[in-house]
């Protein structure tokens, strides 16, 4: 393969959208409400349109987590570099107050029980707790060494932590807020979800490329299973109890069945999958593109339905549970939420076609750029009558 | 390489980047994200192959199957490459004692703080 895959998606856009990568510049001149515009052209059945841009938000510096708080229909976006949460008022969208929280919030939760918001401040190897009314942080609780990944049990009311640097998970109780148990997890350990039906948690190391399978009352690692490259986000889904896991370096997501525990397929994604959630109709997931600036909306038999153009880098992706369908993305590279409605009622008779990157067979643009080291211009010239591959990283 | 978006403190983020990784050779800063403007490139990691001509031959190939694949395609045919592996051989093309080495280092700068 010499190129991502692509979907065609504004191949056929009228007002002369001509490639995938116009689509953010486009959206950037769009009113911050689509309803129906250009962006909404996608439309895979023949018959009706697959998704709808609602609006993208700048919030802040590298968000990685976002959230929806139900009692008030606001969204929480942790914003890891800024060091707080951005608030979005989803029907003005404009953050309307930020809340100061430890360093680096990767991930962020809700307690549905408590309208409590936590954030797992790596840097800071604890977690706030966010009084969402009064819009600031009403306690800390320590964890193990960066805590990157939250995922929370309601009704046995804990939450769980998986701790990057300390390879372990904390169990906190949901109600004393303090840590009441520590797992012995892998290096990285990141992403967490818990299977309340069969009382299980599962901790995704994204170093060492494993999910420790716990069981939740004796918080016994019961089964480890070897993953592909840089897991880094888990999904359970509310009926069979089969997990689905997002291999960022391998661009795939893993399915474990949910009875037997072993791992059943490893379906390709775009590219570079960071954020991972399960549909609340339970028959797709959505997986935020990382090294696509896309999220995918896919059947959960690895058939990618649509694929929505969000903004650079996405991360965290989050269903609103007060819309049905609407999706949330945290956009690392661009700093901000691209709010967006999945207008599929089930698989498209034809899934997502591959293209070429827009790119692809033009020259390269002038570059001129300071070195890293001794922050010296460097430019093309250097190059020029070099074969040569060029590798665009970010250091998050 | 080409490092972009990180916000604030970019050359301070990205060397320790590339000390924590192991990251070698040339590595250029696009601190305003210019040229991954105009590349239309839209997140990361991503290659950019360029030919011997400046033109564009891929954008993407993020993976090191895909890498592997691009590269002999840019290469062409007979030139010889070093094969990629089977997928388990290539979680961290750097060494794992040394990133333990950096992380416990950083756990215990964190308890003793």
């Amino acid at each position: 393969m010499s190129a991502l895959p692509e979907e065609p998606l504004l191949d056929a856009a009228p007002d002369g959208l001509g490639s995938p990568g116009d689509a953010r510049q486009q959206l950037q001149e769009l009113p911050a409400v689509i309803d129906g515009g250009p962006s909404c052209l996608v439309d895979p059945t023949g018959e009706g349109r697959a998704y709808r841009l609602i609006g993208e938000v700048e919030v802040g510096l590298d968000p990685e987590g976002v959230v929806v708080h139900r009692a008030t229909g606001r969204i929480y976006v942790a914003c890891s570099r800024s060091n707080f949460v951005a608030v979005v008022d989803p029907e003005e969208l404009r953050v309307i107050e930020t809340i100061p929280v430890g360093d680096e919030p990767i991930d962020i939760v809700v307690d549905e029980k408590t309208g409590r918001i936590f954030t797992a401040d790596a840097r800071s190897d604890q977690l706030s707790v966010i009084d969402a009314h009064a819009g600031k942080v009403t306690a800390t609780v320590p964890v193990g060494c960066y805590p990157s990944g939250l995922c929370i049990d309601v009704e046995g009311r804990r939450l769980y932590s998986g701790d990057a640097a300390g390879s372990t998970m904390s169990v906190v109780d949901l109600d004393r807020l303090e840590r009441i148990g520590v797992v012995d997890a892998e290096l990285g350990a990141g992403a967490v979800a818990v299977d309340p039906r069969a009382r299980r948690v599962y901790c995704v190391n994204f170093l060492a490329s494993s999910v420790n399978v716990v069981e939740q009352d004796t918080l016994e690692v019961t089964a480890r299973l070897p993953l592909l490259a840089g897991p880094c986000a888990v999904a359970v889904h509310h009926e069979s109890g089969d997990v689905f896991i997002a291999d960022s370096l391998a661009s795939t997501i893993t399915r474990i069945d949910g009875c037997s525990v072993e791992k059943t397929a490893e379906m390709a994604v775009p590219n570079a999958p960071v954020g991972l959630t399960m549909g609340s109709r339970d028959d797709r997931l959505y997986v935020g593109n990382r090294g696509d600036g896309t999220v995918s909306v896919m059947g959960l038999d690895g058939t990618e339905w649509s694929r929505i153009p969000v903004g650079a880098a996405p991360g965290g992706v989050w269903e609103d549970p007060l819309h049905p369908g609407r999706v949330l993305v945290a956009n690392a590279g661009s700093g901000t939420l691209t709010i967006a409605e999945d207008l599929l009622d089930g698989p498209p008779p034809r899934p997502v076609a591959p293209v070429l990157h827009p790119m692809v067979g033009k020259k390269m643009p002038a570059l001129s750029l300071p070195d890293l080291w001794t922050e010296e211009l460097r430019d093309l010239g250097e190059w020029a009558g070099r074969k040569y591959v060029i590798n665009v990283f970010a250091s998050w | 390489m080409v490092d972009v978006w990180e916000g604030k403190g970019a050359f301070r983020e990205a060397r320790t980047f590339c000390e924590l990784w192991g990251v070698q050779g040339t590595v250029l800063v696009d601190e305003a994200g210019d040229l991954v403007e105009q590349l239309g490139i839209r997140g990361v990691p991503t290659n950019v192959l360029v030919d011997v001509d400046g033109t564009v031959a891929a954008v993407g190939a993020s993976t090191p199957r895909d890498l592997e694949a691009a590269i002999r395609e840019l290469l062409g045919p007979g030139t010889p490459l070093e094969e990629a592996g089977p997928s388990s051989d290539w979680h961290w093309q750097t060494e794992p004692e040394r990133i333990e080495e950096q992380l416990s280092l950083r756990a215990t700068r964190a308890t003793e703080g």
